[in-house]
């Protein structure tokens, strides 16, 4: 439980205005972390107080998600579920009017579309496949053997 | 080891907070909703218990100063009022709950001599 608390405790959340004159982060309790205001938001006169707030608010509900999806790594999600119940705070990601995200069929077709007319059908070659495994997990162990860190230095 | 059964450790917690709350909503149903204020001449910041931003004003004399200025100065009242609601909430809650369990939830007494007390008044 004192896991949770840590998990809950370490998670924030960020949100801006629709013309990023806003951004604020806060943390799981909804404390403000940081607030940053573009220089033409003081054009907004007597609405930048309301909208500090709103957007406020809009990260607190993204900062308990993020809780909530530490929460579920560690618990799973029928505990995590428990967890929202006895709070009485479900997790943003389950209102009604929430974004549902895209489903795996619009995934796969929005990304055969990307790939185009690149090779599409990786499954007709599955009898040789496993052999073409072994041989590419080889090369790679030799890879990794070879691989020198330092050649991820910015510098050289 | 014995199995963790957890419908009765749920119905234990349950338990536990339902009295918790009901004793505390008590004491909120006679001081109110509890909320942390602080407030400069040209910015007033109000935020409930745990710091989220309820109230933001900000009064036309103080956009002369920029965007970083109010910006800046938000994040300091903010951070001013979310430890007097911590505070309020601690003096409420600390007879019906933990002072451990109260500060985990961030909710800690303002030393009288702390300059972000309500009371603090020295030098002013």
């Amino acid at each position: 439980m004192a896991r949770v608390d840590e998990l809950l405790a370490s998670a924030s959340g960020t949100a801006h205005d629709l013309d990023n004159q806003v951004e604020a982060t806060v943390d799981g309790r909804g404390k403000l972390l940081r607030l940053w205001l573009a220089p033409s938001a003081v054009n907004l006169g007597d609405r930048l107080g309301p909208l500090v707030v709103e957007i406020a608010q809009a990260a607190m509900r993204e900062a308990t998600q993020d809780g909530y999806n530490k929460v579920a790594l560690l618990l799973g999600e029928d505990m995590t579920f428990m967890i929202e119940q006895m709070t009485g705070m479900p997790a943003p990601a389950r209102a009604e009017d929430d974004d549902p995200g895209m489903t795996v069929e619009e995934f796969q077709r929005l990304r055969a579309e990307r790939l185009g007319s690149a090779p599409a059908a990786p499954s007709s070659a599955s009898a040789p496949a496993s052999s073409e495994a072994s041989g590419a997990s080889e090369d790679e162990d030799a890879y990794w053997e070879s691989f020198d860190p330092a050649s991820l230095r910015s510098d050289r | 080891m014995a199995e963790f059964d957890v419908d009765l450790a749920a119905a234990r917690v349950a338990e536990q907070a339902e009295r918790a709350g009901a004793e505390a909503s008590a004491r909120f149903a006679r001081s109110g909703p509890v909320v942390g204020k602080a407030s400069t001449d040209a910015i007033e910041v109000q935020v409930a218990p745990g710091g989220l931003l309820t109230g933001v004003t900000i009064h036309r004399s103080a956009l002369r100063h920029g965007s970083t200025v109010i910006a800046d100065q938000i994040l300091e009242l903010a951070q001013r009022a979310t430890r007097r609601a911590g505070d309020k909430m601690y003096h409420a809650l600390s007879s019906v709950v933990d002072a451990e369990q109260l500060e985990t939830l961030g909710y800690e007494p303002i030393p009288d001599d702390d300059p972000d007390a309500d009371t603090y008044s020295y030098g002013r």
